[in-house]
């Protein structure tokens, strides 16, 4: 059997031919015959490529929102405009050929923008690539329209959106791209139209698997190809029960999560990046319980600016409106390290530099975040939470640097939500303890189950061998959140479980029982979550059980 | 020669879409139309270079009318402008 490991788009089963695509990359230096010539098949070519996007437009105004067809308009736009027009023209003048004065025009202004300080025109720059690729497409008389005849998973290292739309969709049954980020607008079109998909893949295709039936497991971000038939027969089964339990699901979207005895704890989301929101609210959060900002610094060659970090808050908050939205300040080192930040080696990176110990040497990072995410206050129903806590002392540190961030909006006259709520992750055996008088100085406390549990039990969760010695429900660990729930609710301060833990099936009760306020899991896992909390009577949960 | 001044209010600047719809509407009329921001003045017919502008939320831009229909222009961009950003 071969995998293909890539990272999951939109998650769910597909099984079918694979049908890998292959769109034109860069363009060799070319020259034409005569200028006149040239001019001539560039202007058939971008008239016919207008017109083409038109009846794109039109009909992807049926289907999408307006905005995601507004896209295509823009495309248009771009294709038509005088710049563009200039840059083919003075490519003309050279003698070259049409395609490659094409290919000059887009790359000069797709340069142009991926230059610019701004993230959301960055990322024009590969529109108008595509664009560029579009008319060359035409004039070297490529067949870009995919016809689909039977259902089938595509296969290429990225698609052009305008080409996925115009598919016959009903036969997309998965879509696999070999050389896409999860972040590219692609993958965003994608999990728009939840079609099971995975991206980034690291393994280089073998186009020998062309038109092979293969397997794609999106919830494991996967693609199997030359199976055994008892692995088919496994995701057959898989598929099926994944598609029953994902519409029976459908009944708790609107519904608050409630237990047989009448008991109600808020559903969060955790999520990594600004794209996900949209997942989070299709699938019924009631906030955003966790978003790892580190995703920002990790998808970015340098320490991201103020207006870059403010942008993506401002996204999330925005969408989520009246809704909670917590972000996590800056949590790097240990297993995600980024270059830039040039951090030493270290013999024990999990007990290591990180997270809020990095804030306390490089305040300019932290300050430059805090002031980011006071901006984006403004916008919506924001708090944040700082990771890692091990003293008061930091604590102390932590609202000294909150205030030096007001101050300094205040001087440049920029609003902010002056009672921004600040809590911190409870995710260390020292936090744990102190959490009695860590409750009376923070506004509320996230229990981070992941890091609490490698750190009570001493076990590395990156070493693989000591798997056997780990249990995620040990009394070790279920005390030190009993103890941090109590703490919590004498201080009256809200108390929320962010981790892994959060959704194990076999604690659902006893989180319930114990008074937790909130659960913050993946989108993919919260309508499950509901439903199981909608089978449990905290009447029947005795605390001693699992703790003793 | 007609002009007017405007604060952007749209969270999002002058991204693809509203530069697309100033297009549309500023190559409509013979008139020279330029767009300034702070130092930058780019012609307003251009849709790459209106984007390289990066104007946001809060800034201030000026459309410059020059031409036999200006008077028209001026009073038409300034509607649509208002509408969209």
């Amino acid at each position: 059997m071969i995998t293909y490991q890539g990272i999951r788009i939109f998650d769910g089963i597909a099984i079918g031919k694979i049908k890998y695509l292959k769109f034109s990359g860069e363009i060799e230096k070319s020259f034409g015959k005569g200028k006149t010539f040239e001019s001539d098949r560039f202007k058939k070519a971008q008239s016919s490529a207008i017109l083409d996007m038109k009846k794109v437009y039109e009909n992807a105004k049926k289907e999408l929102s307006s905005k995601d067809a507004d896209i295509i308009n823009a495309h248009i736009a771009m294709l038509e405009d005088l710049d563009f027009l200039d840059l083919v023209q003075e490519g003309l003048d050279n003698n070259y050929s049409a395609e490659y004065a094409t290919f000059c025009a887009g790359k000069n202004l797709s340069d142009m923008l991926s230059q610019m300080d701004d993230e959301y025109m960055k990322a024009r720059a590969s529109d108008v690539m595509e664009i560029s690729m579009k008319v060359i497409d035409i004039l070297q008389n490529n067949n870009t329209d995919v016809e689909l005849t039977e259902p089938c998973i595509l296969v290429a290292d990225d698609i052009p959106s305008s080409v996925l739309l115009k598919m016959d969709r009903k036969y997309v049954r998965g879509i696999v791209l070999l050389k896409t980020s999860t972040n590219s607008h692609i993958s965003i079109l994608v999990r728009t139209m939840e079609i099971p998909s995975i991206a980034s893949v690291s393994k280089t295709f073998n186009p020998a698997d062309d038109g092979a039936v293969a397997i794609l497991d999106g919830n494991k971000g996967k693609l199997l190809v030359r199976y055994e038939t008892n692995t088919l027969l496994k995701y057959f089964e898989k598929q099926k029960k994944y598609e029953d339990t994902k519409k029976d699901l459908q009944k708790y979207l609107n519904k608050k999560a409630k237990t047989i005895d009448g008991k109600t704890i808020e559903i969060g989301a955790n999520i990594s990046s600004a794209n996900e929101v949209e997942s989070a609210k299709k699938n019924g959060a009631e906030g955003i319980g966790l978003f790892r900002s580190e995703f920002i610094y990790l998808s970015s060659n340098n320490f991201p600016t103020e207006d870059e970090q403010f942008a993506q808050y401002k996204t999330v908050v925005e969408a989520m409106g009246e809704k909670e939205t917590v972000i996590r300040t800056l949590d790097i080192g240990a297993d995600k390290k980024i270059g830039y930040f040039n951090l030493p080696e270290e013999n024990n990176p999990a007990l290591g530099y990180r997270s809020i110990r990095i804030c306390q040497d490089r305040t300019d990072i932290f300050l430059t975040q805090l002031q980011a995410l006071y901006r984006a206050s403004a916008f919506g129903n924001l708090s944040i939470m700082i990771p890692m806590i091990i003293s008061e002392k930091e604590i102390d540190f932590a609202h000294n640097m909150c205030e030096m961030a007001m101050k300094n909006l205040d001087l440049r006259g920029i609003k902010y939500n002056k009672n921004m709520r600040v809590g911190i992750m409870i995710e260390t055996p020292s936090a744990a303890i102190l959490s009695d008088r860590f409750a009376k100085k923070v506004d509320f406390f996230s229990i981070g189950t992941n890091d609490l549990s490698q750190y009570t039990l001493a076990i590395d969760r990156q070493n693989q061998m000591l798997n056997k010695f780990f249990d995620p429900r040990a009394k070790s660990i279920l005390r030190f959140i009993k103890l941090t729930v109590e703490n919590a609710h004498e201080e009256g301060i809200h108390v929320a479980i962010c981790g892994e833990l959060a959704r194990d099936p076999k604690l659902t009760g006893f989180f319930i029982k114990l008074g937790v306020d909130e659960l913050s899991v993946s989108s993919p896992y919260i309508l499950q979550l509901k439903s199981n909390i909608s089978k449990v009577d905290t009447d029947k949960i005795n605390i001693d059980d699992y703790i003793n | 020669m007609k002009n007017f001044k405007y604060i952007i209010k749209d969270p999002e600047g002058i991204h693809a879409r509203p530069a697309t719809t100033i297009v549309q509407a500023t190559k409509k009329f013979t008139s020279k139309i330029q767009l300034k921001k702070d130092g930058d003045t780019v012609d307003a017919k251009r849709m790459f270079g209106i984007m390289s502008l990066g104007a946001k939320k809060g800034e201030e831009i000026e459309f410059i009318f020059d031409g036999e229909d200006e008077e028209n222009a001026c009073e038409k961009v300034k509607a649509i402008v208002e509408e969209n950003l």
